[in-house]
């Protein structure tokens, strides 16, 4: 069984996948917000991850923003969010502004 | 003095004088400048309930201490006045330079009394500072006001000016420098068209006077390097502009949409800070001493300028339901040259569409009308046809047609692009802000979106109360010093604190600054309770206390205002009607 899920790249992360804003990504049922970062860097490159992931730690680079159905995952279960089919998945670099 | 000048100029354009004035001690320890001495000088010079379009008015031009120095983002300086639009004490802040050159002429702040019998310019040189005629400019947008000042009394002065929206008392009319900068909100340009006062023409020759030119070049060192490290002084707002904004703020679920009756707009993608990077952007500007440089250089079909950022942005596209980002960036260039204030007419726009869609409103104004949207723009400036009453703003509109609730307003101030369903926090920054419907008293979208300093649950209204108190407390210290408030991503009171040791010599802690900014915040809530001010005006419009969002990522909740609210005013030291209790006053200095 497996879920889809639509990842929505913003800013930098939209360069790194090579302008695309949109992408439409199958995963396994049990999925994780950690199992998706690895998909997209089989699809992107280490780019992506390197940007997401502290590579020490292997945990999220908190000044990022990961959002889950408009939600931010630091204040979910960070990468171990569970992910479900029609979850839409948006990735922010670090922004500010007005 | 270093940092600070020591010299006011008063101009009464009743009687053509001009006098100059040593700045009071007291006033430059205890409010710093900026904001605070702007506040606190028309709190102890205006009478109550006078009409804020009379000659009884004071319009204040204002710079800070470090004001003009290499501290970075020093650019700016700030014009103080009782608003016509909301009748709240009000400060409205700009970038540029300005601010600078005022300083470099040897002042700290300029004071305007009375009112001109014919247009008039004022004209300072250093020393030299003259009323002039301005008849020949009266009329003039303000891009070709500023070359022509500039070109009869120095190419290098710097303009800061009224366009016909100011001319024409508009109620949202802003006052505009260096053409593309504006001190947009409250309608302090009608208070200065009121005073006939067409534009101040600054060139300055010295320099601000530092008390330790080593502690400034050790803090100014550190400083970078904090904004350097911080990704969105260093990376996104230098990249991207503050328009990078749009698609975050959307997939939160919170971008208002057609008068924040949503919180998604459809077409965002096409009116956002990536589509402004891919078509019309052409370069990148930076105010005086800024290492950030936000600023956008844009150019449509049409013309060249500069902008649109974030809120303006918003306020012309899902405001008012459009996805031409031509026409909104066009409409922004107009906002600039014809001085008006984006925020507020494009959300009064916005409001005359849901006005004329529930059948309030008789003139064609639709949603999704790019061309109706930028003759509208025009029509506001000039005050021509419907543009008569949009050139009110939306609560007296909307109040005129038997339907306030449509005003997405606070205090008369309209709301800017974030919908307060979706940030607890930031609902609360915008009932209790001085100034009205505001996101810059408390930019609680920092730690509410963006996770900076630290994310918090924007669902929760617990311990909001407290963030909201802080951020106004060190936004007023930062506003009255004056610096940018994007310095705030990378820099905290330690470094502020720092800044001022280093350029006035007078020793201060942040511990200091959040004192000062507490008292600055009190006096602005002392001179509203005096206009009539009190504890119902410390409200939202009636959709965010009882209606959810129908969808995306801030839906199904509304805000727990009177919970955040009593706890706010607890933790104020200010009793239940929110009027400062005599032991707070007492303790910040303050009490009579």
């Amino acid at each position: 069984m497996s879920i889809d899920v639509r990842v929505k790249l913003f800013a930098t992360f939209r360069e790194m996948a090579g302008g695309q804003g949109v992408v439409d990504v199958r995963l396994s049922r049990e999925a994780t917000v950690r199992d998706l970062i690895e998909k997209l860097s089989k699809l992107f490159g280490k780019e992506i991850e390197n940007m997401l992931l502290d590579p020490k730690t292997g945990s999220l680079r908190s000044f990022n923003n990961v959002l889950v159905n408009g939600h931010n995952v630091e204040l979910l279960q960070e990468l171990r969010t569970k992910l479900d089919n029609g979850d839409t998945v948006a990735l922010f670099p670090p922004v500010g502004g007005g | 003095m270093y940092g600070w000048n020591g010299k006011i100029l008063r101009v009464d354009l009743s009687s053509g004088k001009v006098n100059r004035e040593e700045l009071d001690k007291y006033l430059a320890k205890e409010f710093i400048g900026g904001r605070g001495l702007g506040v606190k000088t028309l709190y102890e010079e205006l009478e109550p309930k006078i009409d804020p379009l009379s000659p009884e008015n004071k319009l204040i031009f204002a710079t800070g201490p470090v004001t003009g120095t290499k501290a970075p983002t020093s650019g700016r300086y700030c014009v103080v006045s009782k608003s016509p639009l909301t009748g709240t004490i009000f400060d409205s802040h700009s970038g540029g330079f300005w601010g600078p050159e005022l300083k470099f002429a040897g002042y700290d702040a300029i004071i305007i009394e009375g009112r001109a019998n014919k247009p008039v310019y004022i004209w300072i040189a250093d020393k030299q500072v003259e009323i002039r005629e301005a008849s020949d400019f009266w009329g003039l947008d303000t891009h070709t006001t500023t070359e022509k000042l500039a070109k009869e009394t120095d190419p290098k002065a710097k303009v800061a000016c009224i366009g016909p929206a100011g001319e024409r008392l508009v109620l949202i009319s802003a006052i505009i420098n260096d053409k593309h900068r504006a001190a947009a909100r409250g309608g302090l340009g009608a208070v200065m068209g009121y005073k006939q006062l067409k534009a101040i023409v600054v060139r300055g020759t010295g320099k601000v006077e530092i008390a330790s030119e080593k502690e400034l070049d050790e803090i100014y060192d550190e400083s970078i390097v904090a904004i350097r490290k911080n990704p969105i002084t260093d990376k996104s707002l230098p990249s991207l502009g503050t328009a990078v904004l749009v698609n975050i703020v959307n997939e939160h679920g919170m971008y208002p949409t057609r008068n924040f009756q949503e919180g998604l707009f459809e077409d965002a993608e096409g009116v956002s800070g990536e589509k402004i990077t891919e078509t019309i952007l052409s370069g990148r500007r930076a105010c005086y001493a800024c290492p950030i440089a936000c600023g956008r250089i844009t150019k449509t079909s049409k013309k060249e300028g500069e902008g649109p950022e974030y809120e303006t942005l918003w306020a012309f596209s899902a405001q008012c339901g459009v996805n031409d980002l031509e026409a909104v960036t066009n409409a922004n260039y107009l906002c600039n040259e014809l001085g008006l204030d984006t925020i507020s007419t494009g959300n009064t726009i916005g409001c005359a569409m849901e006005m004329h869609e529930k059948g309030f409103l008789e003139e064609k104004i639709e949603f999704g009308d790019a061309e109706k949207l930028v003759e509208l723009v025009e029509k506001t400036a000039l005050k021509e046809g419907v543009g008569k009453e949009l050139s009110e703003g939306s609560k007296r509109l909307a109040e005129r047609h038997g339907c306030p609730e449509l005003s997405i307003q606070v205090k008369g101030l309209e709301l800017p692009a974030y919908d307060p369903r979706g940030a607890q926090g930031h609902a609360l920054a915008y009932a209790t802000s001085n100034r009205g419907g505001c996101h810059l008293r408390a930019y609680l979208i920092g730690p509410e979106l963006l996770g900076t300093p630290a994310l918090v649950d924007r669902t929760k209204p617990e311990g909001k109360a407290d963030l909201v108190m802080n951020f106004q407390n060190l936004f007023s210290a930062i506003d009255s010093m004056i610096l940018c408030v994007f310095s705030s991503f990378a820099l905290n009171p330690y470094h502020y604190a720092k800044f001022m040791t280093a350029v006035t010599g007078v020793e201060y802690t942040g511990r200091d600054l959040m004192t000062i900014g507490e008292r600055i915040w009190n006096v602005e809530r002392l001179f509203n309770i005096r206009e009539g001010f009190g504890r119902s005006d410390d409200s939202l419009p009636p959709r965010f206390l009882s209606t959810p969002l129908p969808e995306g990522g801030s839906r199904e909740s509304t805000v727990f205002l009177e919970k955040m609210l009593e706890e706010y005013y607890d933790l104020r030291g200010w009793d239940n009607r929110g009027i400062p209790l005599n032991s707070k006053l007492e303790r910040l200095g303050l009490s009579r």
